[in-house]
Formats: structure tokens, C-alpha cells, sequence
């Protein structure tokens, strides 16, 4: 897959953190690419380490208490081997990131404009006549209906949704071209949700960015995403372009996590449980399948002893050869759907 | 007979302001609900954030002063505290909350935690609690070395289920259930999930189904009111509102899940932005000069919406030209 427009190639990155005095992988060996132009969604439940990753491209970790290896390929630049001067270059000007609360991410005693000017003042020369129309331009492209008002007030004057807006409006002051948005909406209403999710799909469209999108809601991949990349217990799992992993997905992982969402047709049925628990950082088996003790059914000579990513369809890869014998326990014998 | 009936039930937080510090004027939360939960149902009640839907739940937990408006369990009034007393109605409705780890208490151990309820209302020997604080670990499917061990050791699918097991032990007739999902992750909130519909099937509890995900709610709840702003706006059965929504802020809340089905998202996409777009044209249809939502009228003995008389019918009419 590597092509010129993969202007963010993630090589076999693992990120492992200090737990008395042992270091423990977060994340292992990740490898993903995004393009120019695309939304790419990272899926995975709390603890897969989706965060971790966000962070790890992001230069955000401290040295003292991780273990970084592998290559964040930025346009030619290998990130992870920038100092912390080296790394503000590119944190806000080339990449922005939306987290997940807004409210904490505001300084509460900064008016709104000179919190989306402070980036334009690390990364441009415009004038502070150009910045300011910058301010309002922005806070207009994210849909805020009064930019001059918006941009006087402060972060507790405004809404959930608001305040969202302005996190992005400050992700995307210097057109970055990559833009890391963790779980951007988690924390709102649906129909405030929605809107964002629009904003953010209309800014990738105006500045050909290209998005990393984090998040646990499989709805809001569906609807929003170009590709997904799984994750479970620090490893991608599946990855494909969106219709792939969710017409066909192959992974018994991804097959379960949407078999186990309230559907339409299911009401009176129950829902499907994922046996067992998620291991731990300390306890995760160094090889071998880390799915296999929660799909107990399986016998062990389906997966692989260092399971690996195989192509099924032309960018749709699946970890382990399982995927090939899973069926769920319920339609053992049938044909597998 | 309705196992609670809610009528006109309001809660009024006073706002004082000025050099008295007079109450001035008051936040709304809850203004003018009412509705009835059968026994052994699951009742949801949806809305945004802000809506007032912990408040009412809240109300009739009693935790909550009403400020006006009654609640009947029985026949009597439970906003009054005698009533509740005379009813034991602490002992017959129970609540699980949304967040497991700040609702139970980090320096108990479990055993003492789901005891509390029964400790409270029961007066069993020591054996027989044991074995009964046992038997609702069973229930919800943990171990009987979980007794011993506290809050912090468990994870948040498993503390929520110690929720549901403190919340069962009395026997209640109804729990409220304020978001019991909504912090959890899609496994283990299937998990719960199914727990809630075991014991329900098991003990014919009822539920008050607090949540803004209309998806879960779907998945459990029969009837179904959706509020806004202090106010119903609509109720009716799981049929009627999934099928046949009428106010315009049930359709938007409807057109706002995100649908898993990737085929359909650009039509899906559309028919949001069309509802939007209704929503910022015809607000004034749906809403009183006041911004307010209007009393509830009936359309079909389930289904009662919050709009004029005439413009409820009008509306139902033109759903059930769609249906036929």
C-alpha cells in the first residue's frame, strides 16, 4: 500500500510504559498509513491502546517513562527521532488534535480568540490584524453562528458543542495536514455530535487534511470514516476501507463487537457477550493470539503461534488465520454467514 | 392499575440574585411531566443532556424535593415522606447509577456494600445474609471470592453488575436505572444489558430506563417517553416512536444515531440534514410563543404527542397515510 499520496506512514511503532521498573507494550507493533484526503478510524474499546497511539505520534509521552520504537514517517521527517524543539515544529502547524474534552483542553481564563490566535503565534507572522480575521474565518468554517461574539466570550460562556467547535477551530488554524481527533464527540448529545462530525468531514474536504479519527463508536465509523483500523489489546486487528470491515469483516473480534450492538431486529433476543475480560498490560501473552482465551471454542490450531496480517481483499487485512474457522457458537455446523 | 403513576410532576430550583438575595426566578428542570409505569415493564425515558431526565428519575427514587405534583404508589402520594414511610417505599424502588465507581463505596468490602440494602430492610442473621448477599452475586454472575475483595479491584463491567446485585437485594418492584451503560464499553455493556432483562424476567421488576441512547433504549424499553427541556414531548410504545415519531425533536434525536449500516450513509446523512432543515424552518409549529413544548394530546390510545390539537391530528393522519 505504500503509495506517493501516504504522506503518514506509521512503521511498526510499539509504545511500552513503565510499570515497576518493567516496561509493558501498549501498543506493539503498529503499522498504518494515511492519505491526504481520507478519514481513517481507529476502533477499539477503552484500554486497546487508540489513545496511546494518538499520543505516541504526537510526541507526547515522557521519555523517562516509555519505550518508543519503530518510525512515524511525517513527510520525510522520522518524528519520533525529533527533539522537543524539533517536535513543536510540527505539533499544531502540520498536525493539530482534537481531545476528547473540551472544556479541560480551554484555558478557562483566556478569552476564545486569544486561545485560537496563540497557535498562530507560534507557527505564522501574520499581523494582528490578519490574525484576528483569521479568528473569525475559522470560527465561521466551524459553523459558529456569531464569530464576533464567540470570539470575545470565555470557555464556560459557552456550550459543549461550542466549546468542541473551538477545539477544532484551533486544530485547524494552521491547515494542518494531518488532523488527530480523539473520541471528538463522546462527551456530547447526538445531534450536537452529528453536527461535529459534519464540521470535521467538510474541513478534511476545504483542506484535503487527512484525519485520524478515534473513537469506540462503531456508528460513528460507519458514518464518518473512509478506512478503520480494529484495535484490540495494543495490536490493529482488521483494517479496510469502511464498507469492507463492515459488510464483510472477517476478524472474529470485529464480528463480535458488532454482533453485541443493540440492533434494530434484536430487541427481545439478548445480547451477544464477548466471553471473559480484556488482559491486562502485565499479563498479555508475549506470543500467539491475544483474542484466542475469549473465543474459547476455537481450537488452538486455527491461530497462529505469531499471527500475522493477511490480505483477504485488496486493502482489507486481518490478523491471525483464525478468521478462516470462526464461527459463533451458536451457528456451529451452519454455514458461516 | 399503574404500579407508579407520575402526574404533573415539577421541580423548581429558585435562582436568587441581588441584595436580599430573593429568589428572583427559578430553573425549570422538570415542568409538568407525567406518566405511568406498569409493573414488570421497562419504562425509558430519553432526552439531551440537560433535559431533566436524572431529575425526574431522582423524584421518585425521593431524592429530589418536588415542588409540585404528586407521585402514587399504592394510592398515596410519595413525595411525602410519611407516605413513604408508611409504604417502605425506600424498601420497594432501588437505583443503579451511571458511574459504578463513585456509587459504591472504595473502603467497604463487596460483601458489605450489597448487604447495606438488606442490613437496612431485612434484619437477617448473619448466615442467612451471607448466603443471600451469595445468591445475588450469583444472580449477576460473579464469584464468591468477589465478597472479599473492594470496589477498586473489579472492572467497570463488573462493578456495574455490583450495582445491579446491591439494587435487586431487597426485592424491589422498581429500579431506576440512571444511564447504567452509557460509561461502559459495547461488550460489557451487552453484558449488563442482559443481566438488567434476566432479573427483570426472573423478580418481574420494573425499570425506569434513564438514557440518551436511543439505540439501548430501543433494545430495552417498551415504552418509551422522550423529554426535552423539562417537558415530555412525546410518548408511546417502542413501535410508535421508532416508527411513527411526530414531534419534530423525536425525529431529529431519531435522525442523529449514527446507523452502523455503511451502504446507506449518504442517504442516511440526507435525511438528517432534511430534518434539520424542517427543524430550523417549522420550529415555530412545535414550540409555543415561549419556546416551550405544548401540553401532550393523544393520537392512538399508546401514542400522545406535544403539539396542538388540531396539528397533532393533521400529523398522525399524514403518518398513517404513510403506513397504508
Amino acid at each position: 500500500m505504500e503509495t506517493a499520496s501516504n504522506f503518514l506512514n506509521i512503521k511498526d511503532v510499539s509504545t511500552a510504559f513503565k510499570i515497576d521498573g518493567q516496561y509493558y507494550d501498549a501498543i506493539s507493533h503498529i503499522n498504518l498509513q494515511v492519505q491526504h484526503d481520507e478519514i481513517l478510524a481507529i476502533v477499539g474499546e477503552s484500554g486497546c491502546g487508540k489513545s496511546t497511539l494518538a499520543t505516541t505520534i504526537m510526541g507526547l509521552h515522557d521519555p523517562a517513562e516509555t519505550k518508543i520504537s519503530g518510525e512515524v514517517d511525517f513527510e520525510g521527517t522520522d518524528l519520533l527521532k525529533l527533539d522537543e524543539q524539533g517536535y513543536n515544529q510540527f505539533r499544531g502547524a502540520k498536525i493539530g488534535m482534537i481531545f476528547q474534552d473540551p472544556l479541560s483542553a480551554l484555558n478557562p481564563l483566556k478569552r476564545i480568540e486569544e486561545q485560537i490566535s496563540e497557535v498562530m503565534d507560534y507557527h505564522t507572522d501574520l499581523s494582528a490584524e490578519d490574525k484576528h480575521k483569521r479568528v473569525l474565518e475559522l470560527l465561521d468554517q466551524v459553523g459558529i453562528v456569531n464569530p464576533q461574539r464567540t470570539a470575545r466570550q470565555f470557555p464556560h460562556e459557552l456550550s459543549g458543542g461550542m466549546r468542541q467547535r473551538v477545539i477544532i477551530a484551533i486544530a485547524i488554524a494552521c491547515k494542518p495536514d494531518l488532523i488527530i481527533a480523539d473520541e471528538p464527540t463522546t462527551a456530547l448529545d447526538v445531534t450536537i455530535q452529528a453536527q461535529i462530525l459534519d464540521v470535521l468531514r467538510d474541513i478534511q474536504k476545504e483542506n484535503h487534511a487527512g484525519i485520524i479519527l478515534i473513537t469506540h463508536d462503531l456508528g460513528v465509523v460507519a458514518e464518518t470514516a473512509d478506512r478503520v483500523a480494529v484495535m484490540y489489546a495494543g495490536q490493529i486487528v482488521e483494517q479496510g476501507a469502511v464498507e469492507q470491515v463492515f459488510n464483510t469483516p472477517e476478524h472474529p473480534y470485529t464480528r463480535s463487537l458488532l454482533r453485541s450492538m443493540p440492533q434494530r431486529d434484536n430487541e427481545n433476543d439478548d445480547l451477544y457477550v464477548i466471553q471473559g475480560n480484556v488482559p491486562s498490560l502485565q499479563k498479555m501473552p508475549a506470543t500467539g493470539d491475544r483474542f484466542a482465551p475469549r473465543i474459547p471454542w476455537v481450537p488452538a490450531e486455527a491461530h497462529e503461534k505469531n499471527p500475522t496480517m493477511h490480505e483477504v481483499a485488496p486493502g482489507h487485512e486481518v490478523r491471525c488465520t483464525c478468521y478462516k474457522h470462526f464461527q459463533f457458537p451458536d451457528e456451529q455446523g451452519s454455514v458461516k454467514a | 392499575m399503574s404500579l407508579i403513576e407520575i402526574k404533573d410532576l415539577k421541580v423548581h430550583y429558585p435562582i436568587r440574585s441581588g441584595f436580599w438575595n430573593r429568589i428572583t426566578d427559578s430553573v425549570r428542570a422538570v415542568d409538568g411531566v407525567s406518566f405511568n409505569i406498569e409493573a414488570g415493564e421497562t419504562y425509558g425515558l430519553v432526552g439531551e443532556s440537560g433535559s431533566g431526565k436524572s431529575t425526574t428519575g431522582k423524584s421518585v427514587v425521593g431524592l429530589e424535593k418536588v415542588t409540585s405534583g404528586s407521585i402514587l404508589y399504592k394510592g398515596l402520594d410519595i413525595t411525602k415522606a410519611e407516605n413513604r414511610r408508611k409504604l417502605d417505599y425506600n424498601h420497594d424502588v432501588q437505583m443503579i447509577f451511571q458511574d459504578s465507581l463513585s456509587s459504591l463505596n472504595p473502603r467497604k468490602r463487596i460483601e458489605d456494600i450489597i448487604a447495606e440494602p438488606l442490613r437496612n430492610f431485612e434484619h437477617l442473621s448473619k448466615d442467612d445474609e451471607k448466603l443471600r448477599v451469595l445468591q445475588l452475586l450469583n444472580i449477576v454472575g460473579l464469584d464468591a471470592d468477589a465478597l472479599y475483595k473492594y470496589p477498586h479491584q473489579f472492572s467497570g463491567g463488573q462493578r456495574q453488575r455490583i450495582g445491579v446485585a446491591r439494587a435487586v437485594a431487597t426485592n424491589p418492584k422498581l429500579i431506576i436505572a440512571d444511564e447504567p451503560v452509557s460509561a461502559l464499553d459495547l461488550s460489557v455493556q451487552a453484558q449488563v444489558l442482559n443481566f438488567m432483562k434476566k432479573i427483570q424476567r426472573e423478580f418481574g421488576i420494573s425499570y425506569l430506563f434513564i438514557s440518551h441512547d436511543l439505540g439501548v433504549v430501543r433494545h430495552m424499553c417498551n415504552n418509551i417517553a422522550i423529554m426535552n427541556r423539562g417537558r415530555l414531548v412525546e410518548i408511546g410504545t417502542r413501535d410508535d416512536i421508532y416508527n411513527h415519531p411526530l414531534h419534530i425533536y423525536t425525529k431529529r434525536l431519531l435522525a442523529a444515531i449514527p446507523e452502523t449500516n455503511v451502504n446507506s450513509r449518504e442517504a442516511h446523512r440526507a435525511s438528517r440534514l432534511a430534518v434539520e432543515e424542517v427543524y430550523r424552518e417549522q420550529r415555530s409549529k412545535y414550540y409555543d410563543e415561549q419556546g416551550e413544548a405544548y401540553p401532550l394530546v393523544q393520537v392512538t390510545p399508546t401514542h400522545a404527542v406535544a403539539l396542538p390539537q388540531n396539528v397533532a391530528q393533521q400529523l398522525a393522519r399524514q403518518e398513517g397515510e404513510v403506513q397504508a
